[in-house]
């Protein structure tokens, strides 16, 4: 057995412990939060003015900022059109490993598209790209990391996206799993500001072409609005006293939790929000990522899911109107697990499977035993981690 | 030869086989109907659709759940998603350099080997053939639905000899089940009573 449970066992009740008291710090915050937040849902400037003074004195400053609507905002979807398409595209990968006999890299990028009211089978589209030897194994004697594969797949995804959603009927709305925002660790991974051009220039593609795009983040972890409304000064003393403190203790709380308890009906949107952010300031104002939470639950079992948009998009409410409609639909066909069944469908046309991995990884051996070139061997250490997912006999 | 084509072979033993289709695929054969399966040059094995089988998938559980599915969804996942229709196959005999033997096959179909449903001209060629032999092999397996298959079978042969002008065939396939069930009267009467609605 590979885990002792006796010794999970005694830490159960103290973790048990500490999930609570963090509960109960999170319960406190989110109601301090909330009161801000109903305080303050028409004063826009002020908190603008608030979050630029902020930034002054911390270039590091990451949060959200009103756009043009109440904090407390709570938009209800309007109806679906009876024509609509949908383009979904998601992507999977094989990173190079040093563990594995020939060091390579596969991007699989799966699209789907949907012409809703149709009755027409969807499309699938998928574009499978090995990468260059000479992009994996980089001049100066290292090798691509995840972090740069991922961002090469976000990448060629968008891309893809673009070509094929530019022949859809209008309207058409275009969508990836996951935030438009490209946020990636910079010292793990060189070359992120021509990733960030690159993006751009895809970004402007959308633009260029007035379509709608729209990143969709299930279960998210941000806390923009929260640190947003950490900013505003508190009303006591005592509260004024410890500013810095009562900030740095109010950012733990998801925003989700914040505007759960506003966005009560299935539908329902938030006010949109901009990113604030060294990175999302990089890109020209059009392109700008904002954001709002849409509630894609049931009416007694509320879920909700970030949105983000170009600015282009988040400035023009009827796109908005479209993708909340749009998005609710898509949410509803997975019954009682919401999610975008088409960014479903494109992952799963995407997803690279083990064995296609293995079969990559042996037609690329092949040809350089054809090419005269030395193939190398598993790692040991990959060899007996291989080795141990076999075993079955002599497992104590 | 011509013939509607059901399937791909996905595994075969020497007593039946299992073959795999597209859903869109699937409107062509039903249950008790009989395929063929050319291998070689003169050879081809016969066999009778006991079982239609549709397994599900994680996604298709959870429309399920869903209040209604769309006309795209659907046909999404019935020709898009890789979802095959699983055909259990009964060999009933084989057909070598024109002759056609109403026992197990000498050698399986392998995977791959495409699956054709029989004309009726096919049908009645492998029925009309020998002394109604192949029957022992619906009734030897008792786990299948012994009494549904042969009812459907011997309304699907029943149609092709009579269509072709032989009206004798029927009552001799029903004397040979008879022939076959003597000792299990039970099963008898099970057959004779469903093979009553033909």
């Amino acid at each position: 057995m590979p885990v002792n449970l006796i010794d999970i066992q005694k830490k159960l009740a103290s973790f048990s412990h500490q999930a609570k008291a963090h509960h109960q710090r999170v319960v406190s915050r989110l109601e301090t939060l909330q009161e801000r937040l109903l305080a303050y849902a028409d004063r826009l400037d002020e908190i603008k003015f608030m979050v630029n003074h902020e930034a002054e004195t911390n270039p590091r400053l990451r949060c959200a900022v009103p756009l043009d609507e109440p904090l407390d905002s709570v938009i209800p979807v309007s109806s679906l059109p009876e024509r609509i398409s949908l383009a979904a595209a998601d992507g999977s990968q094989i990173n190079p490993s040093h563990h594995a006999r020939v060091p390579f890299s596969v991007i699989n990028v799966g699209v789907v598209t949907m012409a809703c009211g149709s009755g027409e089978t969807p499309k699938v589209i998928t574009e499978s790209a090995l990468l260059d030897y000479d992009t994996v194994l980089q001049p100066e004697g290292g090798m691509l990391s995840e972090g740069g594969v991922a961002m090469k797949r976000d990448l060629r995804e968008r891309v893809l996206l673009l070509e094929v959603v530019d022949d859809l009927p209008a309207p058409a709305i275009a969508m990836v799993d996951g935030p438009l925002e490209l946020i990636r660790d910079p010292q793990a991974m060189g070359g992120f500001e021509s990733f960030v051009v690159e993006y751009e220039t895809i970004l402007t593609g959308f633009w260029q072409k007035g379509l709608t795009l729209l990143g969709y983040i299930d279960k998210s972890q941000n806390n923009l609005v929260g640190r947003m409304l950490s900013m505003i000064p508190s009303d006591t003393a005592e509260e004024r006293d410890n500013h810095k403190e009562s900030d740095r203790n109010l950012s733990g709380v998801r925003d989700i939790r914040l505007m759960e308890t506003l966005l009560g009906n299935p539908g329902d949107r938030s006010a949109i929000f901009e990113v604030y952010s060294r990175t999302a300031l990089s890109f020209r104002p059009e392109l700008r990522l904002h954001f709002f939470y849409l509630n894609v639950g049931a009416p007694d079992r509320p879920h909700l899911a970030r949105v983000e948009v170009p600015a282009w998009v988040a400035k023009d409410k009827e796109k908005v109107a479209l993708i909340q409609a749009a998005l609710l639909d898509q949410t509803q066909m997975m019954g009682s697990r919401p999610y975008p069944y088409l960014l479903h469908r494109a992952h799963e046309e995407a997803l690279i499977s083990l064995d296609e991995h293995q079969w990559v990884e042996e037609l690329i051996v092949k040809a350089f035993l054809e090419d005269g070139l030395d193939v190398g061997e598993l790692s040991n250490k990959q060899f007996l981690k291989d080795m141990d997912m076999k075993k079955t006999r002599y497992q104590r | 030869m011509s013939g509607i084509e059901i399937g791909r072979l996905l595994r075969s033993g020497t007593t039946g086989f299992v073959v795999g289709c597209k859903v869109q695929q699937s409107g062509a054969p039903s249950f008790g109907a009989m395929v063929r399966v050319p291998l070689e040059e003169g050879y081809q094995v016969y066999g009778l659709i006991y079982d239609i089988h549709i397994d599900d998938d994680g996604l298709i559980r959870q429309l399920i759940t869903a209040e209604n599915i769309s006309e795209e969804v659907l046909r999404d996942n019935r020709e898009n998603r890789t979802v095959p229709v699983e055909i259990g196959v009964l060999a009933l005999g084989y057909e070598e350099n024109g002759q056609v033997a109403h026992l197990l096959p000498p050698r399986p179909p392998l995977s791959l080997d495409v699956i054709y449903l029989c004309t009726p001209e096919e049908v009645v060629r492998f029925t009309g053939a020998g002394r109604l032999g192949y029957l022992r092999q619906i009734l030897r397996d008792p786990k299948l639905p012994t009494d549904e298959l042969l009812t459907a079978h011997l309304r699907q042969a029943r149609a092709a000899h009579e269509a072709g002008g032989d009206q004798g065939w029927f009552g001799e396939a029903v004397q040979e089940v008879i022939a076959l069930l003597k000792d299990d009267r039970q099963r008898l009467m099970a057959v004779l009573a469903a093979a009553s609605e033909i």
